[in-house]
């Protein structure tokens, strides 16, 4: 038998051995090549999408091939962990290193190699299930089947660059071990794990303080924030949980206790064990969730101004004094009345103006009258007279930055001086106006608004906004418009039509649409991606508990020779695997719903909590399902060891 | 009082070939015996022990412990009826290397949800009694192999068991570390009235007991009870088992 020989058997005959590997590297694969064969599709290619969404779905083939990098990796070296004994008899009976290592890297390439076969294998035969879910998804239609050359050149490419990577890489897991060390493998006694209190201490403050941090807004804290929770993370799993699990063993009513005494003695060894896969498993966990709760508040937010938008077009033209500055709404109306279209029109202008009391920005003067047609459409705060030099400061806070929210609110104005006006701001309110991003408007009488646009009028520093909202009866704004919809088809006529370049138009139906369209593909991507984490980090969970099957068999099999029932064993198993799957889980979830509340003012979002919660519950139903499936899996096997 | 009666009791392997590892064996234990059981490398002695702590069931006859049947209980029934019956000593000691000696100790009390107080008070006193008092905080593999069986002695004790079963318990272990260990046996058996069950292949063990039944084949070959003294016992001992394998590898 050569030594070639031997080496195939080894495989063949020890199959079972080798498919847990196998079957990561192909799942590794297959995701890859799903996810390119959607990203390539002709479809997706030629349409006119943002350059930021496919710079996100770029991304996002980059963050998978890394993932699968550590995947890989991480189940090469479980793999090799259980053969450890394998290769401790091998060096006894008298096999060099590097014939060692030829073994290990040959199987590699050769696992690899499979694995690429079958990868693109199984990927081709789901694309077109694949295809039909994300078109369902996304909204694209005509996602049909097509023979994904480019990303089978891409996925062969990238998967034989990793795995001669990976192959050179492994037998670095081999080196520097005693023989001994090997035959004995994971088997031997280790001492207890410690934990250092300062770094446990560390770890708290680090949690602590970027708790404390949320309270303040200060702009970019956020970052510190996220860098302070990961570091603190870190040192929960390393250090914090160990000590806590300490703390716990001291408590002798709860620790002497029912099965207590067994899976909590081990847990410190299971916790300290894997603290780098749970650290990881948190911070993809809490990525994926974050990501999918800014899109799915993105996208509710995208809904809600839609239904809180009762103009179906709206027109701001910036350079009144422009000759033929209406033709654009000339247009319009043309459009609307040869589709026979009735509408409103609520036509008004506008000032800015720069008050001394408020230098920093600009604030939109416009007379009540007008407010009060505005007030009706948009449903705010009712106002029903005012005096000569009285205002009312209206703020709009759906588009205003957090830090500058909290200026004007902590001092309000009470005067506000434009040489010869002069008014006192009798009322201040906040509204959320959908659609519109003038921060702050002053309500003043008609009168003083007429005198201060003839004032104004003569100065040509000034931009003179005309702005006009037009309510169309028939296009409601209670259902979400369809792409066959009258409404997308006649505005699609009048934004072809649309000439000025002082005049900016908004769309209702169609803003909402292209928005939908955007989140939807940014959605679907990141629901993949966090499927593809959840399912990586159930298979870390899964190798972890196999390597130490063989211990635990041996353990419960004693225990159950002095009395140990099959009962208790299943409850503290179930107990221990409970904690390995949700205490990575329950920590990401705290650390996304925080960290993306934190961030939703920065996309405008006004609250992210419904969609962090939808999303953190989804995520965790999943990992239930995966919990439930391995620990019955797992008890299964225990329970073949008890007598 | 009977602690235990082995009752026509038959073990068959059924297999491509059908094994008897058990044949028609009957025998009792009176309250506070202490009783070794040798014979040869495959005469059965390992499948009586499995017989009587409950991991395995006879093929016939009936095994009663303190006058209670086994056979027919639940597999859950069974693991109680092991955890509070029986006190187990084995080779390999059988303890978790997670936990301390102490905690190894008061392992089937926890599981019983003993009082706390009650549990601490009797891992004392039985700690003070088998010599372990002051390695109780140890971890296992911090401490000799006599210690782990002293250890695991005393685990069996804990709960006052109706028959304390030993399998080997001194395989392991070099002739000081045995010596002592069977010292402690000898002295739970006599002060405190322990039946005890050993099984053995080691003659020296062997001679602490009262009375040693021998098997061979499946059978039961002879019995010798200990007269005055122990080095005539086990002169007889170590006679029987010449005649008995003329093996002396099992010497």
């Amino acid at each position: 038998m050569t030594f070639r020989q031997f080496a195939w058997k080894n495989v063949t005959r020890n199959a079972q051995g080798y498919v847990a590997y196998f079957l990561c590297s192909t799942f590794s694969v297959a995701i890859f090549f799903s996810y390119a064969i959607f990203m390539f599709h002709p479809v997706l290619v030629q349409d006119q999408l943002g350059g930021a969404v496919k710079a996100g779905m770029t991304a996002a083939e980059y963050i998978i091939f890394f993932f699968s990098f550590f995947f890989v990796l991480y189940s090469v070296g479980s793999f090799l962990k259980v053969r450890q004994k394998e290769f401790g008899i091998l060096t006894i009976i008298g096999a060099e290193e590097s014939q060692i290592y030829r073994i290990v890297f040959m199987e590699n390439l050769t696992i690899g190699a499979l694995s690429i076969g079958s990868g693109l294998a199984i990927g081709l035969l789901f694309s077109k299930l694949f295809l039909l879910l994300s078109s369902e998804m996304t909204g694209f239609k005509h996602l049909d089947f097509y023979f994904p050359v480019k990303a089978i050149s891409l996925t062969l490419g990238a998967f034989a660059a990793l795995f001669i990577l990976i192959s050179f890489i492994t037998p670095l897991f081999l080196r520097k071990k005693e023989t001994i060390d090997l035959l004995k493998g994971s088997s031997k006694p280790k001492p207890e794990p410690k934990a250092s209190i300062l770094l446990s201490l560390f770890s708290a403050l680090c949690i602590g303080s970027a708790f404390v941090l949320t309270q303040f807004n200060l702009g970019q804290t956020y970052i510190y924030i996220l860098a302070l929770g990961t570091i603190g993370v870190y040192f929960f799993f390393t250090q914090l949980s160990v000590y806590m699990i300490r703390l716990f063993k001291r408590k002798q009513p709860f620790f002497y206790r029912g099965v207590n005494l067994l899976w909590l003695s081990e847990m410190a060894y299971k916790v300290k064990d894997s603290a780098r896969i749970f650290f990881i498993i948190t911070v993809v966990t809490a990525m994926a969730c974050g990501f999918i709760s800014i899109v799915l508040s993105g996208d509710s937010q995208n809904k809600r101004e839609f239904t809180h938008n009762p103009f179906a077009i709206q027109y701001t033209s910036y350079n009144t004094l422009e000759p033929g500055w209406d033709q654009d709404i000339k247009t319009i109306d043309q459009v609307l009345a040869e589709n026979r279209i009735h509408f409103k029109k609520i036509q008004y202008v506008s000032e800015s103006v720069n008050f001394m009391e408020e230098p920093s920005y600009p604030i939109t003067v416009i007379s009540l009258s007008v407010y009060q047609q505005l007030q009706r459409g948009y449903d705010l705060p009712k106002i029903h007279s005012l005096g000569e030099q009285k205002a009312v400061v209206v703020q709009n806070s759906l588009y205003k930055p957090e830090n500058e929210k909290r200026k004007t609110d902590d001092q309000p104005l009470s005067k506000l001086t434009y040489k010869p006006f002069s008014f006192d701001v009798i009322r201040q309110e906040t509204v959320k106006i959908p659609n519109d991003y003038t921060e702050c408007y002053l309500v003043i009488a008609d009168q003083q608004f007429n005198k201060l646009n003839q004032d104004l009028k003569k100065r040509e520093d000034v931009l003179h906004i005309s702005k006009v909202f037009y309510s169309i009866p028939e296009w409601s704004n209670k259902e979400f418009p369809k792409k066959n919809s009258d409404e997308l088809s006649i505005t699609n006529k009048i934004k072809s039509q649309i000439t000025k370049e002082s005049g900016m138009i908004l769309l209702r139906a169609q803003d909402y649409l292209e928005l939908k369209q955007t989140y939807s593909i940014v959605k679907f991507v990141w629901i993949f991606i966090a499927a593809i984490f959840s399912v990586a980090s159930v298979s870390f969970l899964y190798f972890k508990l196999y390597s130490d099957l063989q211990t635990d068999q041996e353990r419960y099999q004693s225990l159950s020779r002095i009395g140990l029932s099959e009962q208790e064993m299943s409850k503290s198993a179930s107990i221990q695997i409970a904690i390995l799957f949700f205490l990575p889980l329950l920590i990401a979830a705290l650390g996304s719903i925080i960290t993306v509340e934190l961030i939703g003012p920065k996309f405008h979002y006004d609250t992210t909590i419904p969609s962090s919660l939808l999303t953190v519950s989804g995520y965790t139903i999943v990992q239930i399902v995966f919990f439930l499936v391995i620990r019955a899996l797992y008890v299964k096997k225990l329970t073949k060891a008890m007598l | 009082m009977e602690t235990l009666q082995i009752n026509q009791v038959s073990k068959v392997y059924n297999g491509k070939i059908s094994y008897k590892a058990l044949a028609d064996i009957s025998f009792h234990i009176q309250q506070g015996e202490f009783v070794g059981i040798m014979g040869p490398s495959g005469s059965g002695k390992t499948t009586l022990l499995n017989l009587i702590s409950t991991i395995d069931k006879p093929t016939s006859g009936e095994i009663l412990i303190n006058g209670k049947k086994a056979a027919g209980l639940s597999k859950r029934e069974l693991a109680l009826f092991r955890r509070r019956e029986f006190g187990l000593v084995f080779q390999d000691f059988n303890l978790l290397d997670t936990l301390t000696v102490k905690e190894n100790i008061i392992l089937p009390l926890t599981l019983d949800k003993m009082k706390l107080s009650l549990m601490n008070e009797r891992v004392q006193k039985v700690a003070e009694r088998i010599g372990i008092r002051d390695i109780l905080d140890k971890r296992t593999y911090e401490i000799s192999g006599g210690q782990r069986q002293r250890t695991a002695i005393a685990r069996a004790v804990i709960h006052q068991p109706a028959l304390l079963l030993a399998d080997e318990p001194t395989g392991n272990l070099d002739s000081n570390a045995s010596r002592s260990v069977m010292e402690m046996f000898e002295s739970l058996n006599q002060e405190d009235r322990m039946t005890t069950l050993l099984v053995t292949h080691d003659p020296v063990a062997a001679s602490y007991c009262q009375r040693i039944i021998f098997i061979k084949d499946g059978q039961l070959h002879n019995e010798l009870r200990r007269g005055d003294h122990k080095q005539t016992f086990y002169q007889e001992i170590i006679n029987t088992l010449s005649f008995l394998g003329g093996d002396s590898r099992d010497v």
